[in-house]
């Protein structure tokens, strides 16, 4: 054999060693194209539904969990809880032997006790607490909720048993400890920090007590996971997940299309006739507990009239939105809660519209409205620039003069934090957190969420807030409802947005790929998913 | 050769003290400075003096300091860059020299003909049509992306092609397969424009040469046609170019930030995008001035090694001015 003849079998042997290793990684990992990176890696602190669906499931435990099939609330960290009589205090049970992750940063010395569970709440209610100073008090879920106004206190009962006073009843409040904001962070690890001088880094490098633990990431390209393999359910079959950030939609099916990706998140519409084609992808699609609306300021002239808010909205052609725009994957809104909420009321007819020509809506027409949307996709609309477009062009055949100005998320979130915010409309929507209506309600209508950024209309009206209040007072089903319908029916009548489409919920993956939980509360979970 | 290595720092200085300028002015409109009672100029050498140290502020939006981003980004682009440029000087060199020899002959025409054709391409919409025949139908490539994600390149030098070396021995082919896998579509789209400007510069060049009395003589003497190229043409046709190839850099790193949104390629344009869109502008500044920075250095770097190996280079400079 001469020496090239030896060379060529050396190649030969290296490619297909080269090969094998390569089969054995893929084999051994997921890639999950996504479209938002997280800015950081405590839900605590994120407003993106998206970017926590990379980080709260596979990080993190909560006290309690939202069993995605029945819809029940089941033990988390808490394998069992007692809420007294009067609805004010809940006792929560921790489990024993939970892990908290061993990475290169830190060595846990002990397992998730009452003192994390502490740690975890106390950041977000005490604000002289150092790490409340620390991220400046932006807690955007629990302040939108106002959780922290009604916890009168907090209280440790054993190394393994917590204790919430509250100060009114809140029917809502187990379904927001099980939501994906409500995780459990390591009290070790934060007093390991800040002896050493480095707490911001709790919130960047992170420690819980969830299935993966993070590795590394690259800004806006990856993040890695491996498995924990002491996590208290039995560690995921998957030793490797990868959340590959490509925001561009197009981009992530050609990565499916290629075998670059495992699972894709939300195709568009127009995609899915390619994904239906090839047979070894396929598509998870469910009734999605969202919807994108229409904002109208009622800060600011002409939308603080509620007569220029029900003209405009009587102009939008929704049925046109979802024929183009998402191609029928969605149902056309009628009010603020999607159909399957059990407190969801019928709305039979769009706002009034005024049909004659007022001399205030004459008037409105003569200045420029600015309309704000965003400039990536969200789960409750794949096109928020055409659906944008779309609206535009209605108002502008009803005689409006409108500009549409594009905006990043973080951009909007700065500009929504301001006293004063210049936009007439804004295209924006909401996915649910948890199955509480409240959820829908509080987080975008009450006046805390004006404070906050997240009540888009900046309407703040007291008699919706005492419904508000009333609702959640009451553990009673039928008084809940009751005041969900009288809720609904304030909004209905004040045209605070134009609720347009509630959107399908999709995904799309390979066929080698098993066991993917779809939460219909948030992301997808990866726990148990494997590779055939 | 001192007294043209002085002049050429000389220009970078001078240069670099410019695009600051411009920078201070723009931040000043942005009131991304403190405001202070300092008369403007002790606030501008201020500015300078923190730039070169690296301190190119923190940005607004991740927190971290620029510099350290840039340093993570950079080279990412940068590998693409020399990928580029290897490529162009491997296929336009040979075409080059073949136009050049054959002048006022139809294989120059039909050479700066498809080369022309070439320049004319605009970058993005190759690229996309390469994915969509190479990646998507025909599978030969990955649309996107440096390298497979789920194998573990650790970040040292931050090229790829080079990190490789710090996994273990039988993860180091399949990890270099998969860079040279992604690496192979932006390559070939970014090396489009300095191949042209290769084969255009290097057949004039060559062509100039080859009507020089000593390639003449050379003939006479009976050498060959390949050895008058390789042992006298080529190496007297090469160097003028370089300062023009070495100003091409500046256009192949524009190209490289945009190829990088259509390739996702994790380097400093997809970085200074997603800046503008959140308009993060103490990031954006950072980066232009780092970019025009690396622009001005490598052409005066290029001029430098120009005038080690082609000491001509040095008397046109001196008659120049």
């Amino acid at each position: 054999m001469n020496a090239f003849s030896i060379g060529t079998v050396m190649c030969l042997a290296f490619l297909l060693l080269g090969c094998d290793q390569q089969k054995d990684v893929k084999k051994l990992g997921l890639v999950y194209c996504t479209e938002t990176a997280p800015h950081t890696f405590n839900p605590q602190l994120e407003s993106s539904i998206n970017a926590i669906a990379v980080t709260s499931r596979h990080l993190y435990d909560r006290l309690v969990e939202v069993d995605p099939i029945t819809q029940q609330l089941v033990g988390g960290v808490a394998n069992n809880w007692q809420v007294s009589e009067d609805g004010l205090r809940y006792r929560f049970d921790l489990r024993q032997g939970i892990h908290f992750h061993k990475t290169d940063y830190f060595s846990p010395s002990r397992n998730l006790n009452a003192d994390d569970v502490i740690l975890s709440f106390e950041r977000i209610l005490d604000t002289e607490h150092p790490l409340y100073i620390l991220a400046n008090g932006d807690y955007p879920f629990f302040n939108n909720i106002g959780f922290g106004s009604n916890i009168r206190k907090l209280t440790k009962l054993s190394e393994s048993a917590v204790e919430f006073e509250l100060k009114r009843p809140d029917a809502a409040f187990l379904a927001n400890l099980a939501s994906d904001y409500a995780v459990i962070l390591s009290a070790e690890y934060a007093d390991k920090l800040s002896q050493s001088n480095q707490l911001g880094q709790l919130d960047q490098l992170p420690i819980g007590s969830g299935p993966f633990y993070y590795v590394n990431q690259r800004k806006d390209h990856f993040i890695r996971y491996y498995r924990h393999w002491l996590h208290w359910r039995g560690a995921p079959p998957m030793q490797q997940l990868v959340f590959d950030i490509t925001p561009t939609s197009s981009i992530r099916l050609a990565k499916l299309l290629t075998g670059q990706c495992d699972i894709m998140a939300q195709p568009a519409a127009n995609q899915l006739e390619v994904l239906k084609a090839r047979e070894e992808l396929l598509v998870s699609v469910q009734a999605g507990l969202n919807v994108s609306y229409l904002a109208f300021n009622t800060q600011k002239p002409p939308f603080a009239d509620v007569r220029i808010r029900r003209n405009v909205a009587g102009l939008v052609n929704k049925q046109r939105i979802v024929d183009s725009v998402y191609l029928s994957t969605a149902d056309i809104a009628e009010g603020v809660l999607s159909p399957s909420s059990w407190a969801y009321r019928h709305q039979s007819r769009s706002p009034e519209q005024d049909h004659l020509v007022y001399p205030y809506i004459e008037k409105a027409k003569q200045d420029p409205i600015e309309l704000w949307v965003l400039n990536e996709a969200k789960s409750y609309n794949p096109q928020p620039r055409k659906t944008a477009e779309l609206i535009r062009n209605d108002l502008v055949n009803g005689g409006y003069q409108v500009n549409v100005r594009l905006l990043d998320w973080q951009v909007l979130r700065r500009y929504l934090r301001a006293p004063e915010v210049n936009y007439d409309l804004l295209l924006v929507g909401w996915s649910t957190d948890n199955s509480d209506p409240d959820d829908f309600f509080r987080q975008q209508f009450s006046c805390d969420a004006v404070e906050q950024g997240y009540n888009f209309s900046r309407w703040c009206n007291g008699h919706f807030e005492q419904l508000l209040n009333a609702a959640t007072a009451s553990t009673r089903l039928a008084d809940r409802v009751r005041n969900y319908y009288k809720i609904q029916k304030i909004i209905e009548q004040d045209v605070p947005i134009l609720p347009l489409t509630h959107a399908l919920k999709m995904y799309s993956y390979n066929d080698s790929v098993h066991g993917i939980t779809w939460n219909p509360y948030g992301g997808v979970s990866f726990n148990n998913a494997y590779r055939k | 050769m001192l007294r043209y290595f002085i002049r050429r720092i000389n220009l970078l200085v001078i240069t670099f003290l410019i695009i600051n300028l411009i920078a201070f002015i723009f931040q000043q409109n942005q009131n991304l400075f403190v405001k202070t009672d300092d008369f403007w100029f002790k606030q501008y050498a201020l500015f300078v003096f923190q730039n070169i140290n690296g301190d190119l502020g923190v940005s607004s939006i991740s927190g971290k300091p620029v510099f350290d981003e840039l340093v993570s980004f950079l080279p990412a682009t940068l590998e693409l860059c020399f990928a580029a440029f290897l490529l162009s000087f491997i296929i336009g060199i040979p075409l080059g020299t073949l136009a050049g020899i054959y002048h006022q002959h139809w294989i120059r025409n039909l050479i700066l003909s498809v080369t022309m054709v070439g320049y004319s391409i605009p970058v993005f919409w190759l690229a996309l049509l390469l994915v969509m025949n190479s990646s998507l139908m025909l599978g030969w490539f990955p649309v996107s992306g440096r390298y497979d994600l789920l194998l573990e390149i650790p970040q040292v030098t931050g090229f790829g092609i080079v990190d490789v070396m710090w996994l273990e021995p039988q993860a180091r082919w399949p990890a270099l397969m998969s860079i040279l896998s992604h690496l192979a579509l932006p390559t070939l789209v970014l090396a489009v424009v300095p191949t042209t400007e290769v084969i255009r510069q290097l057949s004039n060049s060559m062509a100039k040469v080859m009507s020089e009395n000593y390639i003449k003589a050379a003939a006479t003497k009976g050498l060959s046609k390949w050895q008058i190229v390789t042992r006298h043409a080529l190496h007297n046709a090469l160097p003028p170019i370089l300062p023009s190839l070495g100003l091409q850099f500046g256009n192949v790193l524009t190209m490289a930030m945009v190829l990088e949104v259509v390739f996702a390629w994790p380097g400093i344009g997809r970085w200074l995008i997603s800046s503008i869109y959140q308009q993060d502008y103490i990031a954006i500044q950072g980066g232009m001035l780092a970019v025009a920075t690396l622009v001005i250095i490598t052409f005066v770097l290029t001029d430098l090694f120009t005038a080690l190996i082609h000491p001509l280079r040095r008397r046109e400079v001196y008659a120049q001015h």
